[in-house]
């Protein structure tokens, strides 16, 4: 899809996919899933701080998408087994590229973020961005795409996020984006579009930004944030995908064995769980053979549920690897 | 030119500094209007945001010569 390259690019730099999950069942079911994992965290008093909002005006959970699987690996398969995803991913970033995912319920009364850029060079003060020449602004954009499924009908007094398109492209953005002009510009110009559940919204994280105020009574604005990175980046979450994908590669496997996922949804599902990249590895224990590169783990979660290995083999296979990769 | 200036020029455009930016340079390149034709794949615009129809997407995944495009 390069036309969506040139959207993300020199274009408006956010797009929506209406209905981009096409069975709201499974939305439900994750819904449910983490409502179950906010209230745990309230009542552990987990989660910890927030960036961007003040405690209590909303919910959030880290690291979502190991959460999701570890709660139902069924639904977490049938949720980024979707080619949509898969194909805006593969757009900007290209292949092996790696999903981390954060929940944001914003609640009735809770309030505006500021307009920001995001990860990385959007998380640093301007005297950290300082440290950074000119190309590594321009390099920062590629290396993530930002998304956000909805959770629930989000009308505009909901507060769906405010978007500047067009802002993306503006080499100094990283710089500028906190000086008053910029943010009185974004206050006066931003755009908003209410969303449907199931909708999806992908933008550059370069775009300025910002989730919108929530002035609704009874509105618990639930978008689970996909945050895409680049083969070449560095992800913003540590999450652990070798118990993800042990997890996954049953549901997977009786998927294909039912025909109940296609080919192309797999691969979504599969995207969005294991390693995509075989780097950084252990080069004395998992050399480049042949001076190509080891096998990731995506790749040998492909490669066993072609051959139908079982679980337990697929299990003993993908520990094998990882021992291998580590230092 | 000479080399003073040469190197002055060069350390300007490989770093930025805490007031770098042009503030009509940024209300320019953000006053853009996508235009309709200009993406032939959306089924709208709306608000200068593009919508895609996520059947429409769906197919274009599952044809791969349309989601080369
Ligand atoms: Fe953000």
């Amino acid at each position: 899809m390069s036309e969506w390259v040139e959207v993300f690019l020199n274009g408006p730099g956010v797009i929506v996919i209406t209905n981009a999950m096409e069975n709201s069942a499974v939305v439900d079911e994750a819904t449910a899933i983490f409502d179950a994992v906010i209230e745990e965290q309230r009542t552990t008093n987990a989660g910890g701080g927030d960036h961007f909002a003040k405690p209590g005006a909303n919910d959030r959970i880290w690291n979502a998408a190991e959460k999701h699987c570890i709660a139902s690996p069924d639904n977490f398969a049938r949720y980024f087994g979707n080619v949509a995803i898969g194909l805006v991913s593969r757009a900007w970033l290209g292949d092996s590229y790696q999903v981390t995912a954060q929940v944001n319920r914003v609640n009735p009364d809770g309030a505006a973020q500021m307009a920001h850029r995001d990860y990385h060079l959007g998380f640093m003060t301007a005297e950290r961005l300082q440290q950074f020449p000119t190309h590594v602004h321009r390099l920062s954009p590629v290396l993530t795409l930002q998304g956000a499924i909805a959770h629930c009908d989000m009308p505009v007094e909901s507060g769906p996020t405010l978007f500047l398109p067009y802002s993306q492209a503006y080499l100094e953005g990283y710089v500028t984006c906190a000086r008053e002009e910029f943010q009185d510009w974004f206050q006066k110009h931003h755009v908003q579009l209410p969303l449907n559940k199931g909708d999806a919204v992908f933008f550059n994280p370069a775009l300025m930004h910002a989730a919108g105020p929530n002035v609704s009574k009874d509105i618990y604005r639930m978008a689970n944030l996909l945050q895409v990175s680049s083969a070449f980046g560095r992800a913003i979450e540590s999450v652990d995908r070798t118990r993800m994908s042990q997890l996954l590669y049953p549901v997977l496997l009786d998927a294909q064995e039912q025909n109940s996922m296609s080919a192309a949804e797999i691969s979504s599902a599969i995207a969005a769980c294991a390693e995509g990249y075989p780097f950084p590895t252990n080069l004395d224990n998992d050399p480049p053979v042949g001076g190509l590169a080891p096998k990731s783990q995506a790749a040998l979660m492909h490669e066993l549920l072609e051959k139908r290995v079982s679980a337990e083999d697929f299990n003993a296979a993908l520990d094998e690897q990882a021992s291998r990769k580590r230092p | 030119m000479d080399q003073q200036s040469i190197a002055a020029e060069r350390c300007k455009r490989t770093w930025m500094k805490a007031d770098s930016g042009d503030f009509e340079a940024f209300k320019a390149q953000v006053a853009q209007t996508a235009r309709e034709e200009d993406w032939p794949n959306a089924s709208a615009v709306e608000r200068n945001v593009l919508i895609y129809d996520g059947d429409n997407v769906r197919d274009m995944a599952r044809c791969p010569s349309a989601a080369s495009n």
